[in-house]
């Protein structure tokens, strides 16, 4: 189910929240509960894959209580956690990553390809990450879950469960286990709703106008103008940004409802001036699992600049692959983890730009790495970067822009630079009228945009 | 404060939506629960899709058209009066697949007026999984049902509250018909003719325009079964009228080449001996009719043939003319492999080519 669906809007979200809420008094009822609307939930993309998450919770689960036991009693942990990780990875690499595999070595060897009939299961990548937090952290003795149900809540939580945030079981226990989260408090469930209307507004008018633009461009079989490949991606940037991190608020506002504050993703990440300063503002904990699980133990900044260097750039390597099975995340990653190490080597030269023109290259920078992200191939993705280069023609527009998207495209370059983003306006928000008339109207312009029957385009025959 | 706020937000987004609930019910601009007596029907070719299920159950007719663009011109009076009794209303879909007919044929079935469904059979609507549509992601399967309660896709939409607005206000934007009898007829200011038909033609790629996958016969059997034989069994006293349409003869040679033609072909023989058990189906073969195939005049590209073609082929079937039977058709399968083996291209192309202008 997804968060902008009427189903889950309507039906799902009032009821769960209603019902959570009546269990309040019987704490284990009302987490058991959370469980099975969580499952229910997954269920509702394909029931058939509800399985996988179930299997995935019993084996973390399971590896994770014995890790525990034995650093209890002293005892190594490190073939257990091995053991774990590898289960988790394998799991991942065969849903996510077997056909990507598939396809080089038969590009390599010149072997047909024989692909396998996966279907990748949705929120893999996410609950898999969770877990292996979890299992690293319980071997170094920073997490311990004795019940399997609070378990299960950590891993299916279905605010997180499809998109994040990524969760530590340190942060997410402590406020579940807490029986005052399970009683009303209407300060949050005003702040969660203002967040969700938010969100909801983000992804739904914001992001899905800009899609139209940046979708046209990228299957454009017309070379782009300069303009066009512009335009294009200055709209794919803000589609990215107001679609995730919509969804986010989404999770995060209605995770307050139920008084869970979820760790914030996103925090004004376009308005940064330097790469760095991006990387610690975009999918904040996507960048904190992997500073903390793959950074810090290759190395991190520990054995000198070089290995800084190759530690930054495996690690964002990584951090694209996780995206995706193509090379161009691959090429997304590289081009962030070189960008980082360039920075440092900048840093080091001691010249400091001025604020704006940091701004601007990192802002420049971003766009031309979004490319990759975008782009179906790497032929197509230096096809685009030929045109933004203005291999296509510098004069004008080839693609229609409706007035449409040329003012949502402003309103979200206005929005993504305004000093108060949606943290600090759920957070200082006062529920004075303004606010109260802005929530509404986003609540209903949000629901009545979910469904947009896209217009016909078959008039070519 | 922090209730108030609660409530007057979802009392305040509650009222919106149930306003532009109550517009979109009452104005209907698709049709879904009545055919408008305040308003001239519009019949938006953009949202076929979600117009012609309300159609199929509002209007007053017995014989159902069910088609992809091949049929939109043709009116239902026409076909009425070339049967001599009935009702028609067209129902076609553009780009129209196995899986799109199937559920709309039902849902004209559900209301247990339908009689008779004049359906074209093109190849193309049985290529990919069973469950293919025609466009876009799905179907909105929610207007196909009798169901109403779970129209709010359809009424808590801001896409059908513009098309409420702009009936209300008496604005007619480009992009509809009025006409109920010929709702999606498209021939209006279109080109019929053999220099057209050629001048954007890829010689070396003639799929290029229209981006048809290749079929397998597995596949488009399993289409077939999935979506045409229940419609037959399941409906006994329905009559299905099967018409295999007339593509022009570039249509089979652009099939030759990229080995369709013997999928297609066995298909046809497939499809015809299945069917032919059932005392409810008629299968019409118009595919190897060379007067009118390799007239390209009348054709507006290899594939779509004009509105004289559709008349004529109206007024034959309507006669009970073309009817395949289990004693010819494996010689018309013949003939028709014959005729698409024997078609030159290049000969075509230049015959077109040096006629003036």
């Amino acid at each position: 189910m997804l968060f902008n669906s009427y189903e889950f809007l309507l039906f799902f979200l009032p009821a769960v929240l209603g019902v959570y809420f009546v269990l309040g008094r019987a704490p284990r009822l009302a987490i058991a509960f959370l469980v099975a609307a969580s499952f229910f939930f997954y269920a509702w993309w394909r029931a058939e894959y509800l399985w996988l998450l179930v299997v995935s919770i019993v084996v973390n689960y399971a590896v994770g209580r014995a890790v525990v036991r034995r650093a209890a009693r002293g005892e190594a942990t490190r073939s257990l956690l091995v053991l774990g990780i590898a289960f988790d990875l394998l799991l991942l690499g065969y849903f996510k990553y077997a056909n990507f595999l598939i396809d080089n070595v038969a590009w390599l060897t010149g072997v047909a390809p024989v692909r396998l009939e996966v279907i990748l299961p949705i929120g893999i990548s996410f609950f898999t990450f969770t877990q292996i937090a979890f299992l690293v952290d319980a071997s170094k003795g920073q997490a311990r879950e004795p019940d399997a149900l609070n378990y299960s809540l950590f891993v299916t939580y279905f605010p997180h469960l499809l998109a994040g945030p990524i969760l530590h079981h340190r942060e997410m226990m402590p406020q579940f286990a807490d029986p005052a989260t399970k009683r009303v408090d209407w300060e949050n469930v005003a702040r969660g709703l203002a967040l969700l209307a938010i969100g909801l507004g983000k992804k739904v008018l914001v992001a899905d106008t800009l899609a139209l633009q940046a979708n046209d461009a990228f299957a454009s079989v017309h070379p782009l103008t300069l303009g066009d490949a512009w335009l294009a991606i200055l709209c794919y940037t803000m589609q990215i940004y107001f679609d995730f991190s919509g969804y986010t608020d989404m999770a995060l506002g209605m995770a307050l409802m139920m008084n869970i504050r979820l760790p914030q993703n996103f925090d004004s990440p376009y308005r940064q001036r330097n790469l760095r300063e991006f990387w610690r503002h975009w999918h904040m904990t996507l960048t904190r699992f992997l500073r903390d699980y793959v950074y810090i133990p290759l190395g991190g900044s520990r054995r000198g600049e070089a290995w800084t260097a190759c530690a930054t750039v495996v690690t964002f390597l990584l951090g694209g692959l996780w995206h995706g099975a193509s090379w161009t995340f691959v090429a997304w990653g590289l081009l962030n983890g070189l960008g980082l190490v360039l920075l440092r080597l900048w840093g080091s030269t001691g010249i400091r730009l001025p604020g704006l023109l940091a701004w601007l290259v990192t802002f420049v920078f971003v766009n031309v790495a979004w490319v990759f992200f975008r782009a179906p191939d790497l032929a197509s993705a230096a096809s685009f970067l030929g045109a933004l280069s203005g291999g296509g023609g510098v004069q004008g527009f080839h693609l229609a822009v409706a007035p449409m998207t040329a003012t949502t495209l402003a309103a979200a370059c206005a929005i993504a630079a305004w000093p108060r983003n949606s943290n600090r306006i759920a957070a200082e928000m006062t529920f004075g009228w303004p606010l109260q008339a802005a929530t509404a109207l986003l609540l209903a312009a949000g629901i009545l945009s979910l469904s947009n029957p896209t217009d016909f385009l078959y008039f070519n025959f | 404060m922090a209730t108030r706020f609660i409530r007057n937000s979802l009392l305040a987004a509650g009222l919106l939506l149930a306003i532009a609930g109550f517009i979109n019910f009452e104005v209907d601009p698709f049709q879904q629960y009545r055919v408008p007596t305040k308003y001239e029907a519009r019949f938006y070719r953009s949202f076929q899709r979600y117009e012609n299920p309300g159609v199929a159950r509002n209007y007053p007719f017995d014989r159902a058209i069910v088609a992809s663009s091949f049929f939109e011109n043709i009116s239902g009076s026409e076909v009425d009066r070339a049967f001599g009794y009935g009702r028609t209303q067209n129902l076609c879909d553009s780009a129209m697949t196995a899986y799109d007919a199937k559920a709309l044929i039902e849902t004209a079935l559900s209301t247990g007026r339908v009689k008779e469904i004049v359906y074209n059979v093109d190849y193309n609507s049985f290529s990919g999984p069973p469950t293919r549509v025609g466009f876009g992601d799905k179907l909105p399967l929610y207007l196909y049902d009798r169901a109403r309660w779970n129209d709010y896709p359809y009424v808590l939409s801001i896409a059908t509250l513009r098309k409420s607005v702009d009936i209300l206000a008496g604005r007619r934007e480009e992009g509809y018909r009025t006409d109920a009898d010929a709702p999606w007829y498209w021939a209006d200011g279109v080109v019929f003719s053999a220099a057209n038909v050629i001048d954007q033609l890829d010689p070396h790629d003639m799929n290029r325009r229209y981006q048809q996958p290749q079929r397998t016969l597995d596949g488009m059997m399993r289409s077939f079964e999935a979506n045409v034989v229940p419609l037959v069994r399941d409906h006994p006293k329905a009559t299905f009228i099967f018409t295999w349409p007339p593509y022009s003869i570039l249509a089979w040679i652009d099939f030759r080449r990229r080995d369709q033609l013997e999928v297609s072909l066995e298909f046809k023989r497939r499809f015809f001996e299945i069917l032919s058990k059932y005392p409810n189906v008629r299968i019409h073969d118009f595919q190897a009719r060379t007067d009118w195939i390799t007239n390209l005049d009348e054709y507006r590209d290899i594939y779509h043939f004009s509105p004289r073609i559709s008349d004529a082929l109206v007024k034959e079937l309507g006669a009970g003319r073309e009817r395949m039977t289990r004693e010819d058709y494996v010689a018309r399968i013949e003939k028709l492999r014959a005729i698409a083996l024997a078609a030159d291209l290049d000969r075509i192309v230049a015959e077109v080519r040096q006629r003036p202008r």
